[in-house]
C-alpha cells in the first residue's frame, strides 16, 4: 500500500466514525438550532429546539469546531438559545474576556479574536455587548449625577455615556 | 444562491455607471470577485456535508463601494463579507471556476481541492473533520496529494 492509498484508507475509516457521530441527537439538535438562527449553513434540518452549552461543546470538540467559534458570542448575545447557564470555567473566562473587549487568549484552541468577530452578527445586529464597570464616587459626585439625570431625562449610565461622547469629541476620539 | 447576489451587484453597477456618465463622474470598473472558503465549497455542490458560518471570504480586495454594496446584498441572505477574507492563504496554482459573468462583475469560486489544501495547511485542527470527509469521498481530487507534498502538508497526521 503506497502513501496515497494509506491516507485514503485512513480517511475512509475516520469518515465512517464521523458519520456515526453525526447521527448523535446532540449534533442534530445543536446544528439544527444554529441553522434555524441562520448562524450556520448546513444540510442538517432546522430546529427551534434549545440546547445546552455542554451539548454545543461536545459537537464543537468532536464534529464541528465552528460551533466553538460561535458559542461564547451566543452566551453573551443570545443566551435564550441555551437551556442552562451552567457553563464550564473556560467558557465563562472566554465570555468575560469578550465582554471586556479582550480577545488575546483562546478558547479550546479557537482564538478569541475569531469568537469576537461573531458578536455583531448574533442577537441585535451590529451591536457589541455592554460591560459592567465599577467606580467609587464621592457624595457630591453622586448628587451631581442624580441631578443631571433628572435634568436631562437620562439614566445615570446615560449621563456618563453622554459625558464620554462630549469628551471624546472635544479631545478627538481615542478609539 | 451567490449567483443571484452577483447578478444584483452587476445590475447595481450598470445603474451606478449610467448615473456617473450623466453626472460626469468616474464609473465603477469591471470587478472580479474570487470567492474562497466554506462558501465556495457550498457553491461547488460537493457530495460531502459542508457546514459553514455565514461569513463570505473573497480572495481579492474589492473597492469600498463594491464591497459595501456586496455586503448589503449578502445581508439579504443572512451572510456578510469577512473583512479579513483577502488575507487568507491560497496555493499559487489555485484555479477558479466561473459562477457568474455579467457586464461588470466576473465572479468565480476557487476549486475545492485548493480550498482543502489551504485549510489543511493553515487550520488543520478546525478542518480535520471536513478534510476527513473530503479525502474519503468521491469528490476528492487527486491533485491534493501533490499539493500536500509541495506545501509540506502531512495529511496523515491531520487525520
Amino acid at each position: 500500500m503506497n502513501q496515497r492509498e494509506k491516507i485514503q484508507a485512513l480517511a475512509k475509516k475516520k469518515a465512517r466514525k464521523l458519520k456515526k457521530l453525526k447521527q448523535d441527537p446532540r449534533y442534530r439538535k445543536v446544528m439544527g438550532r444554529l441553522a434555524h438562527e441562520r448562524l450556520i449553513d448546513t444540510q442538517v434540518k432546522k430546529s427551534p429546539r434549545r440546547f445546552t452549552a455542554q451539548e454545543a461543546l461536545w459537537v464543537g470538540e468532536n464534529i464541528e469546531p465552528r460551533v466553538l467559534e460561535l458559542l461564547p458570542a451566543i452566551v453573551i448575545k443570545k443566551p435564550a438559545i441555551l437551556m442552562t447557564e451552567d457553563f464550564p470555567e473556560d467558557l465563562r473566562t472566554a465570555v468575560n474576556s469578550l465582554r471586556r473587549g479582550e480577545a488575546k487568549v483562546s478558547f479550546r484552541n479557537i482564538p478569541l479574536k475569531k469568537c469576537d468577530g461573531w458578536l455583531p452578527h448574533i442577537g441585535r445586529k451590529g451591536a457589541y455587548p455592554t460591560a459592567t464597570k465599577n467606580f467609587r464616587l464621592r457624595r457630591e459626585d453622586l448628587e451631581t449625577l442624580k441631578a443631571l439625570s433628572q435634568k436631562l431625562s437620562l439614566s445615570e449610565a446615560g449621563v456618563i455615556k453622554e459625558a464620554l461622547k462630549y469628551f471624546a469629541q472635544k479631545h478627538g476620539n481615542t478609539n | 444562491m451567490l449567483k443571484k447576489i452577483f447578478k444584483k451587484l452587476d445590475e447595481w453597477i450598470v445603474e451606478e455607471n449610467r448615473r456617473a456618465l450623466d453626472e460626469g463622474l468616474a464609473p465603477i470598473q469591471e470587478t472580479m470577485v474570487l470567492v474562497i472558503g466554506q462558501t465556495a465549497l457550498l457553491e461547488a455542490d460537493l457530495n460531502i456535508q459542508i457546514n459553514a458560518t455565514m461569513d463570505v471570504d473573497t480572495y481579492n480586495e474589492l473597492t469600498h463601494r463594491v464591497r459595501d454594496k456586496l455586503n448589503e446584498l449578502l445581508t439579504s441572505i443572512h451572510k456578510s463579507l469577512d473583512p479579513e477574507g483577502h488575507k487568507a492563504w491560497m496555493p499559487e496554482e489555485t484555479q477558479y471556476q466561473s459562477i457568474y459573468k455579467g457586464q461588470f462583475v466576473d465572479a468565480k469560486i476557487a476549486e475545492p481541492v485548493f480550498i482543502m489544501l489551504s485549510k489543511a495547511k493553515m487550520a488543520p485542527t478546525k478542518n480535520k473533520q471536513l478534510l476527513t470527509d473530503y479525502l474519503a469521498s468521491e469528490d476528492c481530487d487527486d491533485r491534493i496529494y501533490d499539493l500536500a507534498d509541495k506545501y509540506n502538508v502531512d495529511l496523515e497526521t491531520i487525520l
